[in-house]
């Protein structure tokens, strides 16, 4: 067979054997010594997962109106390796991206495959960018959550940080509802990298983020807004908020604060102005307070509204300490010592209450505790015990002091009075919701708690309807709708622990019209001056807000006041016109 | 059967023939996939380019709407506006004969 086969041929042969028996061990060991590991390293440099982000849930107003929705924005990043003029593209992009050009270059330079040149950009920018054709310039889509109204309801939506985590108010306390779930897509890629899409493999398709219906109005809300921020600036106060609640069932339809943010450019304000002051400060709230003892009284018959007290003409000592009124009384009517706000004699009625009683009805009314409102950072405010109360503290805690509430507090307390004597939990968040419309989750109204009795809260609406008429909040008056309600001027501690007379706490808390209230309006406003009685600076706040308020809900005045009207300029003339005739 | 060499290699070919263009049928298959897939890429890349600017067209929308928004320009412009008193309310009927008369609010 191997006849003619030289020598030399054999040893070629030979050798040809030699390597394809060396190829075939190799073989072997490639494909069942390293087999499993070549292959995962193969799998990994073809088989690409993409992420595919969740939708975040929008934020509705209880109107359906969105208060906050999410954006798909372009993020520009650079694969350095692939951008030749380093230099060139940083001084393009420099002036596009509004950034120096110092740091884009530093950023061109670094030996990685991936770094982010500006996140979430504008429209317009993008397309600037775009319009450069740099090479290994890319760009990515990310959501942004945007809210339309920017500052309006800020303290209560809250914000999310660039990755889309709730970090404040409401996007925080539902992070979990609202972010949704993410998903993603197994498929194959080319050897430039590129997703090949007709070779998906796999697709885990992701959840979108469930939306929530709150119970604000933001018409209300806007209003209320408007007003506390012309309240805020005219008074020159430190801070400032309101609170517009429905009594009967506890949804608030406005929450505002003064100083605030723009939800939208977050970094551009204090983190101080982000603190939702309606329920996170406390502070001592002065004679809005006295309508606890006086509903106390009232309520275990101790007094009644006609028993006359003695004012003792504006000074009044008591166990070594000296108590005023800011304006001198002789005697006065129970009613009339909480018309004209008389400390002198709301301290002589709660006497006749005495520690325990009080405190019952301090800590009926829910003080000490938080309201349970869904919005994160509720602080409790202080009650004290009565066995812990010194000789003081009866009048003190009477007439608003030795005690801390917060404005949500005040708001539910008046609520109780405007309802017909029941405590009610508020609410700002009506229902969460998939996107189909499907109610997950419904945060109804609680059984709200009796306190006091229904005639007792009607006789304190008579009483608080004085207020307004004719006592403390005159400036709060609005005609032919009857509001009632209670001012507040609490005198602030200083940090050595005794009482300020410069700085106060002004507050009014209101309801309208007082006969079948539909809405209890609570203003605070921090450190106010020139002026700080509550009647002087947050009741011209409640009768704008009010005013226009019952406009919004159609109800009209029960008197028409045509000569306190605003007219528009036309018929204010043809007006004038029919009088001069 | 017939055995010579011609009908040998004609069979070979055909059989070569056969097999290049199965393989060939295969390799235009699989590039048509990838294109069709890049093409429903390109469709959905369209398609979501639409939807992201649907959805900033309607968050200027929303934004030019938004109360606060509104009023900032109102101001702007010195244009102040008031909620309508009760005599200031017309109501329109909206059906029959008086469908096209005023009716005072009152």
């Amino acid at each position: 067979m191997y006849k003619g086969v030289t020598p030399r041929i054999r040893k070629v042969l030979y050798a040809l054997i030699i390597a394809f028996a060396l190829l075939g061990v190799r073989l072997v060991f490639v494909q069942v010594g390293a087999g499993k590991s070549l292959s995962d390293i193969a799998s990994s440099q073809h088989r690409l997962a993409v992420s595919i982000l969740p939708k975040r849930g929008i934020i509705y107003d209880r109107n359906l109106k969105e208060l906050a929705i999410t954006i798909n924005l372009n993020s520009v990043f650079a694969e350095p390796f692939r951008v030749k003029d380093k230099e060139l593209a940083s001084y393009k992009l420099a002036g596009v991206l509004g950034v120096s050009r110092d740091e884009i270059y530093k950023k061109l330079r670094q030996e990685k495959g991936f770094v982010w040149l500006g996140r979430k950009v504008s429209p317009d920018i993008a397309r600037a960018v775009r319009a450069l054709d740099i090479k290994g310039i890319e760009f990515i889509k990310e959501p942004q959550r945007v809210y339309p109204n920017g500052v309006l309801a800020s303290h209560v939506m809250g914000f999310t940080d660039t990755d889309n985590n709730g970090l404040e108010g409401l996007e925080l306390r539902f992070d979990k509802y609202l972010k949704g779930v993410m998903g993603y897509r197994y498929a194959i890629r080319d050897a430039k990298q590129r997703e090949v899409p007709a070779y998906e493999y796999k697709e885990i398709q992701p959840t979108d983020g469930d939306s929530m219906v709150l119970t604000i109005d933001s018409m209300i809300q806007s209003i209320a807004e408007r007003e506390l921020e012309n309240g805020f600036k005219k008074y020159r106060a430190k801070g400032a908020c309101i609170i517009v609640m429905d009594p009967f069932t506890g949804d608030i339809l406005a929450l505002a604060n003064r100083p605030s943010y723009d939800p939208n450019n977050v970094n551009t304000s204090p983190i101080d102005f982000r603190r939702n002051r309606a329920i996170c400060d406390f502070f001592e709230p002065g004679s809005s307070f006295k309508i606890i003892a006086a509903s106390g009284l009232l309520e275990e018959k101790v007094v009644k509204p006609s028993d006359r007290f003695f004012c003792e003409n504006g000074e009044y000592k008591w166990y070594g300490h000296t108590y005023h009124d800011h304006t001198p009384h002789g005697w006065l009517a129970f009613r009339d010592v909480i018309k004209f706000s008389s400390n002198i004699g709301t301290m002589k009625a709660a006497q006749k209450l005495g520690p325990d009683r009080l405190y019952k009805y301090v800590k009926k009314f829910g003080f000490g505790e938080k309201t349970g409102i869904e919005l994160p950072g509720e602080v409790n405010g202080i009650t004290t015990h009565p066995g812990t109360w010194s000789k003081l503290s009866l009048c003190s805690i009477s007439m608003g002091h030795e005690v801390t509430v917060t404005a949500l507090q005040l708001a539910c307390a008046m609520s109780a009075l405007a309802n017909g004597g029941n405590l009610v939990k508020p609410r700002i968040v009506d229902r969460i919701q998939d996107n189909s419309g499907h109610v997950i989750q419904e945060f109804e109204s609680k059984k709200p708690q009796r306190v006091i009795s229904e005639e007792t809260a009607q006789e304190m609406r008579n009483i608080l309807r004085g207020v307004v008429d004719s006592g403390t909040a005159e400036l709060a008056e609005v005609k032919g709708y009857f509001p009632g309600g209670k001012t507040g001027t609490g005198q602030k501690v200083e940090p050595n622990g005794t009482y300020s007379h410069s700085k106060f706490t002004a507050s009014f808390i209101g309801f309208v019209p007082y006969d079948n209230p539909k809405l209890v309006i609570a203003i605070i406003m921090d450190e106010p001056r020139p002026m700080y009685y509550g009647g002087v600076v947050c009741a011209p706040v409640f009768k704008k807000v009010t005013a226009e308020l019952m406009s919004y809900y159609k109800i009209w005045p029960a008197r028409l006041q045509t000569d306190n009207v605003s007219l528009s300029p036309s018929l204010k003339g043809k007006r004038e016109a029919k009088k001069n005739n | 059967m017939d055995k010579t060499p011609n009908n040998y290699c004609s069979k070979v070919l055909a059989a070569i023939f056969a097999v290049t263009f199965v393989a060939v049928m295969y390799v235009n298959q699989q590039a048509l996939i990838y294109q069709m897939g890049l093409k429903v890429k390109q469709n959905n890349d369209v398609y979501t380019k639409l939807v992201d600017h649907n959805k900033i067209l309607v968050y200027n929308v929303l934004n030019l709407r938004s109360p606060v928004n509104l009023e900032r320009k109102l101001l702007a412009k010195e244009v102040e506006l008031s909620m309508p008193s009760k005599w200031q309310v017309v109501k329109l009927a909206k059906k029959g004969p008086l469908a096209n008369l005023f009716v005072s609010g009152r």
